[in-house]
């Protein structure tokens, strides 16, 4: 069955969805469709015989007429300002003469629209946005004349909010700017001080090339206060490791030489199992030594005793070491661990006796064991046998008193005071130079532990504002002379109480000869609570004072 | 052959050869391809008396500078002759002479394979007694080169860019403030493979290549300038059949664009090198170009260096025509071979 198809072509050609325009090659209009006529009208009253640039903003005629080839670009027209996708196509007679050009116009509205229907344009815009919006990073696209084109949320916050110092800005642009000329990605620091607290902005500029053309930048921007969490996180760690008395050498504080020969003594020396011996004042980290050695050493798996001699009575000495009927004794949980045994002057001849035995051997043959000795006093014959001491003295590792490695005072201080700074919640970033000559006049009797007691002492109760330690904080310093001995006058209630409590402890433990438990019950606090304490006030388990 | 007015391409066509006019030896050729030409323009109904130039391709001449030259007997001697090798370039001028002598108006030829800007450092070779030609697509080169300078709103003569010609062979050149100071010469195997050509070769390979089963030196050349290049890996005569083959059998065919894109991405590179890194604009063109992958693979890898701008094809009537005006309305000096 036919129907009528006797179509008018003029009429096909007004009904198409294009504004269709034929040209001469004096790039004049000679003729228009119906959707031509209407999109021209607007721009001027007669359209036949016009020049086309009358209409376009920029035409490609001229190219057109010159290559003979199609061509499709987006033009805009003029005075109405309307975007258009234009195609350009020679126009051939038929013997294919060129007579003129074709313009097939569209609004590029309607093109657009198409392009978002029928692709997957918009499914990657928003991909886009939803990645860049959602990104921990400071990201922002440019135009390469530098015109934002997208900023993210956090970009905005690190720029407006933080309120960016000019700095921060020129660095941001200086950035961009290495990127454009190297057409390379291009990362750039800025580095900034901030409450004491250093922060590192990482800004980095990627060129986009869309086939071969630079189209614009992403540059990100990210926050890193790296070096200094690395730092806190040390710090911290070393405070954990303080509160378990879980120690490694890296808590010996200090540089100097005499340290350092320690330090690399007790790394030799750690692996042993010969008896090692630590000579020491009190206060200079004999058992910090100790139990660093354990921790680095092959025996961290296995466990480590600390025995004070001087905290055991004489008699039973024997049976807490070798057992007692149906107790085993402490050589037997000791097994391939550690035994760190404290003031070994006060150890018994006969105990002398049976643990140089043990030692040269059962201890080879199945126990494994690393005897750590050490003494506050210097040992002499008066308590020791001539063979104890030979065994002893093999290998010998001796911590210089803090009077002796006085270069190393002011790193100690300003560790402990980091230290201080995290379990106080302050932010104390330096000590007076006067505080710090005093310091160095001074002669620390009992070294590192009396440096630490009197910095807690100092920053107990001070505001969060405050950030340099002066001789107000130090009362006791103020008119110390070289020599003597520190005379502590307390200044406020807390430290008058805590001075109190201090010298208590110590009359009481002193009255029971350093024993623990007794000492405990007369003051009517738990033996733990003692411990907490003498901890508190720094006072050595073993000591005199 | 195409006729233009002003700028403007009225018509253009191919005169292609009829079969039996193939074995023709080449300046044989001559009076036959006058004729078709003339024949076309009349059947057309143009009057052969408007003409106001005729424009040749020029062939294989001495080494010249690039330009505009008019054509003399000097040139047509050296044409005929083969002075610097045969090729049918060389019956461009000689067309163009016989055309213009009889209609008493001048003929020219513009920018010719042979032009030779190079600079001397680039010319030298390990070898003291060879010396590299510059034998390259320069028409199109020069063209395209005149074309994106004004794009960017410059003087040829102000810029300086990497054009590669990627057609039946390809040539990589550094055009610095007007003049090609490097190129690699594509015509006797030196730099990218291409479509029909095989590129730079190993020595020692081609060398016993040679040597085997007793080919003739013809046979040599013949397979390395015809049978090499993406028409030995894929059977490809012409840049349709790739985009077809692409299209079909892409697993096999991309890397072959591949490997082409990265060697004439190195030679770019090296362009780059020649220009100092001072590169205002990349261009691709050539028939080549038509290759969307192949562009994407080299872009991918050069981007870097400068905005590319691809110009597909090769407009070398446009680019004749553009000359010839150029001299004609005394815009250039019209050059004497």
């Amino acid at each position: 069955m036919r129907t009528n198809t006797n179509f008018n072509h003029i009429d096909i050609i007004n009904h198409l969805p294009f504004a269709i325009i034929l040209i001469d090659t004096n790039e004049c209009i000679i003729n228009v469709n119906q959707l031509g006529d209407h999109l021209l009208s607007e721009l001027h009253p007669s359209i036949t015989g016009q020049p086309i640039h009358r209409f376009l903003d920029t035409s490609y005629v001229t190219t057109v007429l010159q290559s003979r080839q199609s061509l499709t670009k987006v033009t805009y027209l003029n005075k109405t300002n309307k975007k258009m996708l234009v195609h350009y196509i020679p126009f051939l007679d038929e013997q294919k003469k060129l007579i003129g050009v074709l313009l097939m116009m569209q609004p590029y509205d309607q093109f657009y629209h198409k392009v978002i229907t029928h692709t997957d344009y918009s499914l990657y815009q928003e991909v886009l946005k939803v990645l860049a919006t959602h990104s921990q990073q400071a990201i922002r696209f440019l135009f390469p004349n530098q015109e934002e084109w997208f900023v993210n949320d956090q970009w905005h916050h690190f720029i407006h909010m933080q309120k960016a110092s000019d700095e921060l800005c020129a660095t941001i642009v200086k950035n961009i700017d290495q990127s454009m000329q190297y057409r390379r990605e291009k990362k750039s620091y800025f580095t900034v001080k901030r409450h004491g607290k250093k922060a590192i902005y990482i800004i980095n500029a990627k060129p986009v090339f869309i086939k071969g053309r630079l189209i614009g930048f992403v540059q990100t921007m990210e926050q890193k206060l790296e070096n200094t969490q690395n730092n806190e996180l040390e710090i911290a760690r070393q405070v954990i490791r303080h509160l378990e008395k879980n120690y490694q050498l890296d808590d010996m504080i200090g540089q100097s030489l005499e340290l350092n020969v320690v330090k690399e003594q007790a790394k030799l020396y750690k692996n042993l199992t010969e008896p090692i011996f630590i000579e020491g004042e009190i206060g200079t980290g004999k058992f910090m030594l100790a139990k660093a050695m354990h921790s680095e050493g092959v025996r961290r798996i296995y466990p480590f005793y600390h025995l004070n001699v001087k905290e055991v009575p004489l008699n039973s000495l024997e049976s807490v070491l070798f057992g007692h009927k149906t107790d085993s004794g402490l050589l037997h949980k000791v097994k391939n661990g550690t035994l760190y045994v404290e003031e070994i002057n006060f150890l018994s001849k006969e105990t002398q006796e049976k643990l140089f035995d043990f030692i040269q051997g059962e201890n080879e043959k199945s126990f494994n064991i690393q005897f750590i000795f050490s003494s506050a006093t210097p040992v002499t014959n008066k308590h020791l046998t001539d063979k104890f001491q030979d065994l002893i003295n093999r290998y010998k590792l001796k911590i210089p008193p803090l009077r002796e490695r006085k270069s190393d005072l002011k790193m100690i201080a300003f560790h402990k005071l980091k230290c201080l700074n995290i379990r106080y919640h302050l932010a104390i970033e330096n000590i007076d130079e006067e505080v710090m000559r005093r310091f160095t006049d001074y002669d620390w009797p009992k070294n590192i532990a009396e440096l630490e007691w009197i910095l807690e002492q100092a920053v107990k109760g001070i505001g969060m504002n405050v950030r340099i330690l002066t001789l107000d904080h130090f009362p006791h310093f103020q008119q110390v002379n070289k020599h003597t001995q520190t005379i502590f006058k307390p200044k406020t209630l807390q430290q008058a109480m805590d001075y109190f409590e201090r010298n208590y402890l110590l009359e009481i433990l002193k009255k029971n000869n350093y024993h623990k438990t007794k000492s405990a019950k007369e003051l009517g606090i738990s033996i733990r609570n003692l411990y907490y304490k003498m901890d508190k006030f720094h006072i050595d388990r073993g000591s005199k004072s | 052959m195409a006729i233009f007015q002003g700028e403007q391409n009225l018509f253009e066509m191919e005169l292609p050869l009829a079969e039996d006019e193939n074995y023709l030896d080449l300046m044989e050729q001559e009076t036959v391809r006058v004729k078709a030409i003339l024949n076309q323009i009349q059947l057309i109904g143009l009057n052969l008396t408007s003409l106001d130039a005729v424009c040749g391709r020029g062939g294989l001449l001495k080494p010249i500078s690039g330009g505009t030259y008019k054509i003399t007997k000097a040139m047509l001697h050296d044409l005929y002759k083969g002075e610097n090798g045969m090729h049918v370039s060389n019956l461009g001028a000689i067309i163009a002479f016989r055309i213009a002598s009889n209609l008493n108006i001048p003929s020219f030829i513009v920018d010719p394979v042979v032009v030779d800007e190079m600079q001397p450092v680039a010319k030298m070779t390990g070898l003291p007694n060879i010396q590299r030609k510059s034998i390259f697509h320069a028409l199109n080169q020069k063209s395209v080169a005149r074309e994106i300078a004004k794009q960017l709103n410059k003087s040829y003569e102000n810029t300086s860019m990497v054009v590669a010609h990627m057609g039946g062979g390809v040539t990589v050149g550094a055009h610095y403030l007007g003049k090609v100071i490097d190129v690699n010469n594509g015509f006797d195997g030196d730099g990218p493979f291409s479509l029909e050509r095989a590129g730079t070769i190993p020595n020692n390979e081609l060398i016993e290549l040679c040597f085997m089963n007793s080919f003739t030196k013809e046979e040599i050349q013949n397979k390395i300038t015809f049978f090499g290049g993406l028409k030995a890996y894929t059977e490809a005569n012409k840049v349709d059949d790739v985009l077809e083959l692409l299209d079909r059998n892409k697993e096999e065919v991309a890397p072959i664009i591949n490997a082409l894109a990265y060697q004439i991405a190195k030679e770019i590179g090296a362009m780059g090198t020649v220009l100092m890194g001072k590169v205002d604009a990349v261009v691709l063109t050539g028939d080549l170009a038509k290759i969307p992958l192949l562009n994407e693979k080299i872009m991918e890898r050069i981007h870097w260096i400068a905005d590319v701008y691809v110009i597909p094809g090769e407009n070398v009537m446009l680019a004749l025509a553009k000359g010839t005006l150029r001299a004609m309305k005394g815009k250039e000096q019209i050059k004497n071979y």
